[in-house]
């Protein structure tokens, strides 16, 4: 049970066409601090994932035992709250709907980036974990979502069966703030009347063949 | 002269064509898989210039076949006007698969062969023909009439550790298995080295004492690669011998062939467009042994060495490509009249028509089983009897396995056994139909303040039925009954109802939501249609149309699927193009899938029929026609992607 964290989850999802959805939230204070959540929503799937988590195996596939998500979701918390700075990490694993959730707080945005670090290092060892994912400039009054992971090979070397479970998964960020957005640099951001909240809702096959960005630039005022 | 000259000629000419014509008589009687492909195929129902036209064949068939695209199959050498002939075939220590092919242009053939495996392969001439070895483990024989192919795999590698245990002697031997083309060969291949534990007393470690293990490791491990080595050399020489043997057999016309074998001739008809014979108690261990080829002393353990003279069963598929459907006719006959009759007694039984009633006239697809329980009983004590006095072990002790098998026959009660279960089986695919199933979802306001909702979805939902005839009815009762005690520890929804009882699922959590089970009147009925028990409570039944009814109680099998009806209940769940795609085109040709089985002419018989649609010659083009467009299709989705990625 050495592969990622991702591919555990994964696997279930790609045996069997389905739809599933990421949120990722982050709410940011003027210090830096703030609080961040990522969900993963499989709950369009669950009659599916019912019957398929009873079996061994489905299309050479290993089929993770609820005790084995559940395993590895508590690692995943165990290796996040270890984090400095990092407080108040909770996991939610719903077996009903299919539904996990990981959240925790922050008092710098660095923290963050600290803690994906420690989660891709852990699962592979072997490979350089990315250094940002999340960058926060007080002075300049920026937020920024960076991408430096890339799917695009990985996902041509899948089978025509394993691609198609992309076509309807959708990736959703929402990031709230106390000051309010001047811009975003991502051209599908939605920005709400009270100007506090960016939103971008984007198709994950769209993001894997690089043919639309999660990367975004917010700057703020101050 | 003259005359006499050319009537000779004429005769040797006429010879040759006849003798082209049937591979037939090339193919062994200890074949135990034996394919033809008529050659009726390639002239008449796909003609070779249509074959070329087809895009994945120039695509990818020349590809594997390093033919260039301008280059036509019928100017390759081989004539596939003519019958073509596959076998199987243990020779020796070798399991060979074999093609036999008419040439109708030797220089062409060469080319081919040249451009597949290059020129720097040696051809070596032999008495009637040339002779090619393209790897270890495949070879061509050609003339100017006919080629043969062997691809083939020595079964008799010896186990290292067997040898080096068992040899008590300072030398290493191997000895390479009695072949025609071998004698008996003793190899030296390293001197044992003396034991070391004998030499040594049991002390602490030293650096001279790591020095000897590490030297010690060095030796054995040299002797085990070299045994490896030697065990290649053996089998790389038993493969080619094998090879020559067959090819030789061919080009000489030296064989008894399986035309002459009452149970091909029985069961093969020769105006099929494709058929298939199979010795179905050997083939099933020598396909286990092809896939295991590196296992040990495989000969000396398995079937090959069978004691057992007497006729197994021999299947046979006969398949006929017409207008507008694959006919499929399967026979299976033994010519000992002792196991056709144990066979015949298994299709002794007729289907209950109580069960018909279950089939609905608009279902998706049913399959009914009538056998004979008890028959099937007595058949396995003869089966293992045959078995397990033969495989591997067991093969000393058959007499004990004798007496074994008989007690075990004392002792079961196969009348019990039939009455619990007569042997009378359906099922039926009702329907599939759309089932509201709820999951989360979330909503946002304005401010982008996340709510989580509840949502439903359609979702395919089987709507079946297994049913099966029983005339223990009382402990059939007690079976369904018994989950009601443990309702509680197990944790599940099982209710008795008014002569039923339901194990219900968590709404929208299953995609059945309720699975019923029923036992009345002789009929165990398990099912996810509760019309199904009102029918069975009020004693109604479905219209089932006559032709269904007929089938199933002619039959000791009948099986048919709606294939239309199928895709079109599936496609309502494809999201992507492609598939959406390929199911339209499914559902523009493919016609219904059909199986029956019964005892004809004293013989197991079966027909399969695929019916098909839209505008095609006959069914094997329709096959052609139909990978060539799901290909496109495939090959058109695959473009897009790759502009999206590129």
């Amino acid at each position: 049970m050495k592969t990622t964290a991702y591919l555990v989850l994964f696997s279930c999802l790609i045996l069997f066409q389905s739809c599933f959805e990421i949120i990722e939230t982050v709410f940011l204070k003027k210090d830096g601090s703030g609080n961040f959540q990522m969900v993963l929503n499989l709950s369009k799937s669950k009659t599916r994932l019912n019957s398929i988590i009873k079996m061994k195996t489905i299309n050479g596939h290993e089929v993770p035992s609820q005790w084995e998500i559940k395993n590895k979701i508590a690692e995943i918390e165990k290796t996040v709250t270890k984090t400095t700075g990092l407080s108040n990490v909770k996991t939610t694993v719903d077996f009903d709907n299919y539904i996990a959730s990981i959240s925790c707080n922050f008092t710098r945005v660095s923290q963050l980036n600290d803690a994906v670090k420690n989660i891709y290092t852990k699962e592979n060892s072997k490979e350089k974990a990315p250094e940002k994912i999340y960058e926060y400039n007080a002075a300049g009054n920026t937020f920024s979502r960076l991408n430096l992971f890339s799917f695009k090979d990985e996902y041509k070397k899948l089978s025509n069966a394993d691609k198609e479970v992309f076509a309807t998964a959708n990736y959703t960020s929402i990031f709230k703030f106390e000051s309010n957005v001047t811009t975003a640099s991502n051209k599908d951001t939605k920005i709400p009347p009270s100007k506090k909240a960016v939103m971008l809702k984007l198709n994950t096959l769209d993001i894997i063949t690089e043919k639309k960005s999660i990367e975004n630039k917010i700057t703020l005022t101050n | 002269m003259k005359k006499i000259i050319i009537t000779l000629g004429l005769c040797c000419m006429a010879y040759t064509i006849t003798h082209a014509q049937d591979l037939l008589t090339q193919v062994p009687s200890t074949a135990t898989l034996v394919i033809k492909y008529s050659g009726e195929n390639f002239s008449k129902n796909v003609p070779l210039q249509k074959l070329d036209r087809y895009g994945f064949i120039k695509d990818d068939f020349y590809k594997t076949l390093h033919i260039d695209t301008l280059t036509s199959l019928q100017n390759i050498g081989i004539n596939f006007g003519e019958d073509i002939y596959q076998y199987v075939v243990m020779e020796d220590t070798c399991m060979s698969f074999v093609t036999l092919l008419n040439l109708k242009n030797e220089g062409q053939f060469l080319k081919l062969i040249k451009a597949n495996y290059g020129p720097v392969k040696k051809i070596v001439k032999k008495k009637n023909f040339s002779f090619l070895a393209i790897s270890e483990t495949s070879y061509i024989g050609w003339n100017r009439n006919k080629a043969v192919i062997v691809n083939t795999s020595y079964q008799n590698r010896q186990s290292y550790y067997g040898n080096y245990y068992d040899t008590a002697s300072d030398t290493l031997t191997v000895s390479a298995p009695v072949s025609e083309a071998d004698t008996i060969e003793t190899v030296e291949v390293m001197p044992a080295l003396p034991d070391s534990s004998a030499d040594f007393a049991p002390v602490e470690d030293t650096e001279s004492d790591t020095e000897l293990y590490r030297i010690q490791d060095s030796i054995n491990n040299l002797k085990w690669e070299l045994w490896q080595q030697q065990q290649d050399m053996i089998a790389k020489k038993q493969q080619q011998a094998a090879a020559e043997i067959i090819t030789s057999r061919v080009f000489s016309g030296k064989i008894y062939s399986i035309e002459n074998d009452k149970s091909y001739k029985k069961i093969i008809d020769p105006a099929a467009h494709m058929s298939v014979w199979l010795n179905t108690e050997t083939i099933i261990t020598q396909y286990a042994n092809f896939f295991n080829r590196g296992a040990y002393n495989i000969l000396s353990d398995a079937a090959f060495n069978n004691a057992d003279t007497s006729d197994g069963f021999k299947s046979s598929v006969n398949m006929y490509f017409e207008k507008d459907k694959l006919r499929m006719e399967q026979k299976t006959y033994s010519a000992d009249p002792k196991m056709s009759d144990l066979a015949l007694g298994v299709m002794n039984s007729r289907q209950n028509p109580a069960l018909i009633n279950y089939i609905n006239p608009d279902n998706i697809g049913y399959f009914s089983m009538s056998i004979n329980t008890e028959a099937m009983a007595n058949y396995y004590y003869t089966f293992l009897k045959k078995y397990l006095s033969n495989a591997g072990y067991m093969r000393d002790y058959a007499e004990m396995v004798n007496v074994y098998i008989d007690l075990l026959e004392i002792i079961i009660d196969e009348k019990g056994i039939a009455e619990l279960l007569p042997g009378n089986y359906l099922f039926v695919m009702h329907d599939m139909k759309p089932q509201m199933v709820d999951y989360t979802d979330y909503e946002y306001d304005e401010e982008y303040n996340r709510t989580e909702i509840k949502k439903t979805r359609k979702e395919l939902s089987p709507n079946f039925t297994f049913a099966l005839e029983t005339k223990k009815e009382s402990f059939m009762e007690k079976v369904v009954h018994l989950p009601l005690k443990y309702v509680e520890r197990g944790d599940y929804n099982y209710k008795e109802k008014d002569g039923y009882y339901e194990l219900a699922f968590d709404s929208g959590k299953y995609p059945v939501s309720s699975l019923y089970f029923m036992v009345k009147e002789g009929k165990v009925i398990v099912t996810t249609s509760k019309d199904v028990i009102n029918m069975t409570i009020n004693n109604t039944a479905f219209a089932t149309d006559a032709e269904t009814k007929n089938s199933i109680l002619n039959n000791n099998y009948s099986l048919n699927i709606n294939t239309k009806r199928l895709i079109e209940k599936l496609s309502t769940q494809f999201s992507t193009d492609v598939n959406k795609k390929i199911s339209d085109y499914l559902l523009a040709n493919m016609g219904n899938l059909k199986m029956e089985s019964r005892v004809k002419d004293g013989m197991i018989q079966g027909t399969t029929t695929l019916n098909f649609t839209g505008n095609h010659s006959n069914s094997l083009e329709f096959f052609f026609n139909m990978m060539e467009a799901i290909n496109n299709i495939i090959e058109q989705d695959k473009q897009e992607k790759e502009k999206t990625l590129y």
